[in-house]
């Protein structure tokens, strides 16, 4: 198989492992943070709809329609997040799966986005490099956030909220920003998502992704960026990887995740297991 | 001098029981002030007061001459009120150089900008941090441990962590609550020495603790706590002498049978 043939056949799966990883390290954001949203998949679905619906319907540039799928997701983040973000636990998952649905909803019954139709002939306008770019961007920006006191104070406030306070952290402010900035990470994904799978429909960005984006982060684990990374490739790849099984594919899909969650429960990029193995060689 | 913080008749309720019942006292500046009682006397309330996690019913309490009601944990930290914990509540996952430097965190001053082009002024407010936390963890004798998880320490060498953690915060009142639990005499000596050393720095101490030695061979003043209200106030060697302190720690002596 010659590389064209094999980058016509395999091109999508490629730039979905990108996409995905972004997802991954989006929602790792607020979970870094302490923070269990659901509402990822929905602010993916906000970019690639405010995205697609620039390029198609306002023949808008395709950066310039990037930049406002990111900001569009980035502002109804910041909308919601201001009272939801008053909750914590099993509530903070519930409201946010609630938006989730909303969002849903909102894009099966307006007329702009094609109701349960979608949105089909979506200019092919998303490059590897695109893609390439965007994640290597998100990676450089998490990783400036984690060397500094604003990395440190999202820890503090996942290990002890309260202990946190009382170094005089304002947590309230710090967990929106993770949370905005998690919903501009996946807005970009969206966006870049859009416009190399030509058609959007709302099913897309329903309960069911936003799970597999949980998964990828738990999967490949929260503490350090290798793992989302890493969480989003396998979980975007399984499914391929596994195609010979056919009707039994999901099925060891799901064993495949309960068996490495089960036996490692920190994810499968552990730096402190890491670290543990070169000191005992 | 005008004191450094003042309680006035300060009460707190949880559902009808009355858990501290109009407690006065005031810290002075450089002042090392000891707070004593039985078990459940309130004194670790009263902490939670102090520090804005719980509300009082009534009263008020006052740092600086400002009014501390209302005001949420973290401003009331940001005003210059640091604590330790009786039950350790450190970043367990962190390494002990990143807690003390969250203890840092307010007076980290760069932006959010300067952060994402590695600017020279983060650059240099992180190196600074950096070694002034490696300064705090010799001072409580944590050095060699600085990248270790403070989840991997000893119950003593925790609380010699939150002690520097807390200093990190760069406070005009430290509340320590228990500090010395579970160490051994040399190290007791240790941790009652650093206190000391703060004295000097002008910084005021307000300290729980039920090894009476240490209280006693530390404190300028004490205030003894029972049932929720104050029994005694004064001196060390007042303390000591007074028969309803010695009541409460003992038990009521029998009356002499006529």
């Amino acid at each position: 198989m010659s590389w064209a043939d094999w980058w016509a056949t395999y091109s999508t799966l490629v730039l979905s492992v990108g996409v995905y990883g972004m997802m991954a390290l989006s929602i790792s954001l607020t979970l870094s943070c302490g923070l269990l949203t659901l509402a990822n998949a929905a602010f993916m679905g906000i970019g690639a709809y405010v995205s697609a619906i620039a390029t198609t319907a306002f023949d808008l540039p395709f950066f310039e329609a990037l930049l406002l799928g990111t900001l569009g997701s980035t502002f109804v983040a910041l909308l919601i997040g201001l009272p939801v973000l008053r909750l914590s636990g099993v509530y903070l998952a519930m409201a946010t799966l609630g938006f989730g649905e909303v969002v849903r909803i909102i894009l099966l019954n307006l007329d702009i986005t094609g109701g349960p139709l979608g949105l089909n002939g979506i200019p092919s306008l998303t490059q590897w490099w695109h893609v390439l770019s965007a994640l290597l961007g998100t990676v450089f920006l998490l990783r400036c956030l984690r060397a500094s006191r604003i990395g440190r104070a999202f820890e503090a406030i996942r290990e002890d909220e309260t202990a946190a306070r009382l170094m005089g952290i304002n947590t309230h402010p710090l967990k929106l920003l993770a949370f905005v900035l998690g919903a501009a990470i996946a807005g970009l994904a969206g966006g870049l998502n859009a416009h190399y799978t030509f058609t959007l429909s709302p099913g897309n960005f329903g309960f069911e992704n936003a799970v597999d984006i949980l998964t990828m982060a738990v999967l490949g684990g929260i503490r350090g960026l290798p793992g989302p990374l890493l969480g989003g490739a396998i979980v975007t790849l399984l499914p391929e990887v596994l195609r010979d099984l056919q009707d039994y594919r999901m099925a060891a899909n799901g064993l495949i995740l309960i068996l490495v969650v089960l036996f490692l429960p920190q994810g499968l990029w552990d730096p402190q297991r890491i670290r543990g193995w070169f000191k005992r060689a | 001098m005008p004191e450094l913080l003042h309680l006035s008749a300060v009460s707190l309720e949880f559902g009808g029981v009355r858990a501290l019942d109009e407690v006065s006292l005031s810290v002075q500046p450089g002042q090392i002030y000891g707070l004593i009682g039985p078990n459940g006397a309130g004194k670790t309330s009263l902490f939670n007061l102090i520090t804005g996690l719980y509300k009082p019913g009534q009263g008020q309490i006052r740092f600086k001459g400002d009014s501390l009601l209302g005001m949420p944990p973290q401003h009331i930290a940001q005003r210059g009120i640091a604590r330790t914990f009786q039950n350790i509540r450190l970043f367990a996952e962190m390494t002990l150089i990143d807690n003390v430097m969250v203890g840092m965190h307010t007076h980290l001053a760069y932006r959010f900008w300067d952060l994402l082009l590695r600017s020279r002024p983060f650059r240099r407010a992180e190196q600074q941090a950096r070694e002034q936390a490696q300064t705090l963890l010799e001072r409580v004798g944590l050095a060699p441990y600085a990248y270790a998880l403070a989840g991997t320490l000893s119950y003593g060498n925790q609380r010699k962590l939150e002690i520097a953690r807390a200093l990190a915060m760069q406070p005009q009142l430290l509340l320590f609550d228990e500090p010395v639990a579970g160490m051994n005499p040399t190290e007791k000596n240790d941790i009652q020495g650093l206190i000391r050393s703060l004295r000097v720095q002008h910084l005021s101490v307000l300290l729980i603790e039920h090894d009476m030695r240490f209280v006693m061979g530390l404190c300028d003043a004490l205030t003894v706590l029972d049932f929720g209200r104050v029994i005694a106030q004064g001196s060390p060697q007042e303390i000591q002498e007074n028969p309803a302190v010695i009541a409460a720690y003992l038990g009521e002596e029998a009356p002499h049978a006529g």
